[in-house]
């Protein structure tokens, strides 16, 4: 058979070989062929090797196995086999390594020892469980990686620095494999990365963002034949790596957005005006904020497990009846399955016991559609200090509609007071004028006295009236209030009528103070009537002076107070006196404890502006039942310069010679005046109007007057304009305006102002003469 | 002989292997027990690692590793595997004792 042929010729290099002996029968022959065709055709290589380790004879498979590693296998030196077992050899060779299994054992080749080497090729089952280790490893380093990324850390960084530990096990060749995890500008490497040969990379792409990069590397080898390449299956396993880290990445940012989310809207929640209550099916409280637990009067966690409809809230609808349980708005919500919105309700504070008036709205919602898990939220606004401002602007309407009704009546007794006191000044002065023509013992004379006396008595009711109505001019003067006090008393017995007395305690060494005395009697008055109101029945009022040092006042009670010495003027009373609440109130425009006919809620704050506007205050003592003292501080002033014979009857009236320009529109008070003044020796230019007076002036055939005394309310041109006109073409020149008008209007005129003088009308005799002199003097 | 005057003297000797393996490792330990008992410790190794150098296979026509080379005393002897067969090394090396 061919087969046998290649055997005997390949044992030919020293002539033809057979494995037995030379004769053989020819069963023996058929049995060489046969094992001859068995090692010719076998895939495991076969080698005689001497004891040289010379090979005497190869089968192809051997020579394919071992083909360009030597020119001529037999006759190579390959070396005796010394092998107790089967041993793995490697072949070496420029164009890949390959594995045999090598087996030995011992024959006799041509009549000597000889080993017969069997080698099967195992690089593929090499390969093959190299390549199952590889991926062993991958499989390691994979499921590693997961363990730490599922152990969620919340920090990614921790996270980030873990994985990249783990990443070179995964490789071939981990004691060279350097990984690094490039991330926000971080980095997490397990070595240099820069010294690596040989790299591998992916990117990390998260939230569709290039975030940053997972690369491996091998560091150099020693050995220049050292394998730095990659797996197909090490790139599909760093593939899979950076793929779990931007699932990470992502988990971890969407977490962080969630978790600053929550922040957000629970910081929300605790700081919200709004009061916001989350109740379950039930309707019971599963959580509320702070806003609703300050309305509610209970700790947040109080709250839980109530619900709204609980009896400790007494909840009244806005008409204030009680609201039934089944028609409030979480109840209504929970069985409707509607919002329910604006509900007005009243809801029993038991933290602060008052009524917080709420406006409420439930909304339901139903989380996945399950009933059984339906839930309402109620948001509660607490509008009770927007219903107790509307409360307060609703009166505040009536206090001004009674305050223009009052205004009305002052404007009208302003204007009747006006003419009224035009008329008493003629009767007053013209009485004056004929007492100094008559003789003083006539009966006419006593006539005339009466007459005079009448018409004061008059002037004095007509000052009431315009007091009442807060109309008279101010005119602050230097005073001793010893003196001016008494003037009022009388005023102020009737007043207060007849069961309640009335005692006046001055004060002694008192120093004067700067005030109108007309402010004083309206700020008696009014102390007078409120004492008199305060008391039941009998009573009595006390009305007294005295001086208050520095230590005497309790400064704290009064900041905006300038420190120094005051003069008091208190007005005292046994009547009913007031609690703390109601002396909080008191000094506030319009309000009273009258009724509304009988008060203006004014006489306070009247008292309260005058003292103010003199630069002093009012103090106030009072306890329920014990009365009350009214206490008005004013800062002491200079000395009061008495001036002699300043008025009385039968006093020497101070005269002059100077000539004065004299306006008036009333035709009979100009005439009396100009006798008045006439009659004190003074030259008199009478004019019946503005314009009359400015012609005169011009006139230069007569004298340049040296004071002007005019009214201040005329046609055409008031007493202002006038005396301005007058002053701007005769500088130096001074001015006496008199008028029984308005207090609004003489100020607007700017009158008491301090640069032009004033007198009231009606006035006396002695009182003109007094002020005419007083300004031709200054 | 050869052999009986090399085993006065310094036997040194050339391994060549592919990377520490553990078959390489195992022909090593047993080299050295053969040293020891056979030759006093009188030898020494050259491990030749081809995967340092790679030449050293062509130009030393070494054909598998490990193989084991004598190189002193002349007269160049060779045995493959990890020399787990004593008796099979001592006549490969033909160290005395080995027939």
């Amino acid at each position: 058979m061919s087969s046998a042929e290649p055997f005997k010729r390949r044992g030919g290099g020293r002539g033809q070989h057979t494995l037995v002996a030379k004769a053989t029968p020819p069963w023996l022959e058929q049995t060489n062929d046969f094992f001859s065709a068995v090692v010719e055709q076998s895939s495991d290589g076969l080698l005689v090797i001497d004891a040289e380790g010379i090979v005497q004879f190869a089968n192809p498979a051997a020579e394919a196995l071992l083909a360009g590693r030597t020119a001529n296998l037999v006759g190579s030196h390959l070396g005796c086999p010394a092998i107790a077992e089967p041993v793995e050899m490697l072949l070496p060779s420029p164009q890949g390594a390959r594995y045999v299994e090598l087996r030995a054992c011992d024959i006799q080749w041509e009549g000597r020892k000889a080993s017969l080497a069997g080698l099967r090729e195992v690089t593929e089952r090499k390969r093959t469980e190299r390549d199952l280790r590889e991926r062993v490893k991958e499989m390691r380093c994979l499921s590693e990686l997961g363990r730490v990324l599922e152990e969620k850390s919340p920090v990614l960084e921790e996270i980030l620095a873990a994985a990249v530990e783990l990443l070179p096990p995964g490789f071939q060749y981990p004691e060279r494999a350097v990984a690094r995890i490039h991330f926000a500008g971080q980095n997490f490497s397990t070595g240099e990365i820069e010294a690596c040969e040989s790299r591998l990379d992916e990117n990390l792409v998260a939230g569709g963002e290039p975030t940053g990069s997972v690369t491996v590397g091998y560091l150099p080898a020693g050995t220049s034949e050292a394998d730095s390449s990659f797996l197909g299956e090490e790139r599909e396993l760093l593939r899979m790596v950076s793929t779990r880290l931007e699932h990470v990445i992502e988990r971890t940012w969407g977490e962080d957005g969630l978790r600053q989310s929550e922040e957000k809207y629970r910081s929300l929640f605790e700081t919200m005006v709004q009061g916001v209550v989350h109740h379950d099916a039930s309707g019971a409280i599963v959580s509320a904020n702070p806003a609703a637990a300050r309305i509610l009067g209970l700790a947040v966690d109080e709250l839980r497990g109530l619900k709204l409809t609980d009896p400790r809230w007494h909840v009244v609808r806005e008409d204030r009846s009680p609201l039934p349980p089944l028609e409030h708005p979480v109840t209504v919500s929970l069985h409707t399955g509607e919002e329910v919105h604006a509900v007005v309700m009243g809801i029993h504070n038991p933290a602060e016991d008052v009524v917080r008036w709420v406006k409420v709205n439930a909304v339901p919602r139903v989380p996945d559609g399950d009933e059984a898990n339906k839930v309402v939220y109620t948001t509660m606004d607490d509008i009770t200090e927007l219903r107790l401002a509307e409360q307060r602007r609703r009166e505040a309407q009536a206090q001004f509609r009674q305050a223009q009704k009052m205004e009305s009546v002052g404007r009208l007794a302003g204007g009747v007071a006006h003419d009224f006191n035009n008329m008493l000044s003629v009767i007053l002065g013209s009485s004056e004028l004929a007492l100094e023509a008559v003789d003083p013992e006539s009966t006419v004379a006593e006539d005339l006295r009466e007459i005079r006396k009448a018409a004061k008595r008059s002037a004095a009711l007509t000052r009431q009236l315009l007091t009442f109505a807060r109309q008279q001019p101010v005119d602050p003067r230097t005073v001793d209030l010893n003196e001016v006090v008494p003037v009022a008393l009388k005023m102020l017995g009737r007043l207060i009528g007849e069961d309640i007395t009335l005692r006046w305690k001055p004060g002694r060494n008192l120093c004067p103070v700067t005030i109108d005395p007309a402010q004083v009697e309206q700020v008696l008055t009014n102390l007078a009537v409120n004492a008199r109101d305060s008391i039941d029945g009998v009573g009595g009022i006390v009305i007294e002076t005295s001086r208050a040092g520095l230590n005497e006042i309790d400064w704290s009670r009064h900041p905006e107070a300038s420190p120094g010495d005051y003069v008091v003027l208190s007005v005292s009373d046994d009547g009913q006196g007031m609690d703390k609440r109601l002396l909080g109130k008191i000094f506030e425009p319009f309000f009273t404890t009258k009724l509304e006919s009988e008060g203006t809620g004014l006489g306070l704050a009247m008292v309260h502006g005058i003292a103010e506007q003199n630069g002093g205050f009012v103090d106030v003592a009072s306890r329920p039942g014990e009365g009350a003292t009214f206490s008005v501080y004013l800062p002491r002033a200079a000395p009061v310069r008495k001036s002699e014979g300043q008025s009385g009857e039968g006093k020497n009236v101070e005269r002059g010679s100077e000539v004065i320009l004299l306006v008036e529109d009333e035709p009979a008070l100009l005439g009396l005046a100009r006798r008045l003044l006439e009659h004190l020796g003074y030259r008199v230019i009478a004019a019946g109007s503005p314009g009359k007076a400015l012609e005169l002036l011009e006139n230069e055939s007569l004298p340049t007057p040296d004071l002007v005394v005019t009214d201040v309310v005329m046609p055409g041109m008031n007493g202002r304009d006038l005396a301005e006109q007058v002053v701007a073409a005769h500088p130096g020149m001074k001015c006496l305006f008199m008028s029984g008008y308005s207090a609004d209007t003489i100020a607007h005129r700017n009158v008491s102002s301090g640069d032009f003088a004033f007198i009231q009308k009606p006035f006396t005799r002695e009182g003109l003469a007094t002020k005419v002199r007083e300004i031709l003097d200054s | 002989m050869i052999a009986r005057s090399g085993v006065q003297g310094h036997w040194q000797f050339s391994l060549y292997v592919a990377g520490m393996t553990p078959v390489a490792m195992r022909a090593l330990a047993n080299l050295e027990k053969i040293g020891d008992r056979f030759l006093d410790g009188r030898y020494s190794v050259d491990v030749i690692d081809l995967l340092e150098h790679p030449d050293r296979a062509e130009s030393d026509q070494i054909i598998a590793v490990p193989t084991l080379v004598r190189t002193f005393p002349e007269g160049k002897r060779r045995v493959l595997g990890d020399l787990s067969d004593l008796k099979k090394v001592m006549e490969g090396l033909d160290l005395e004792g080995g027939s």
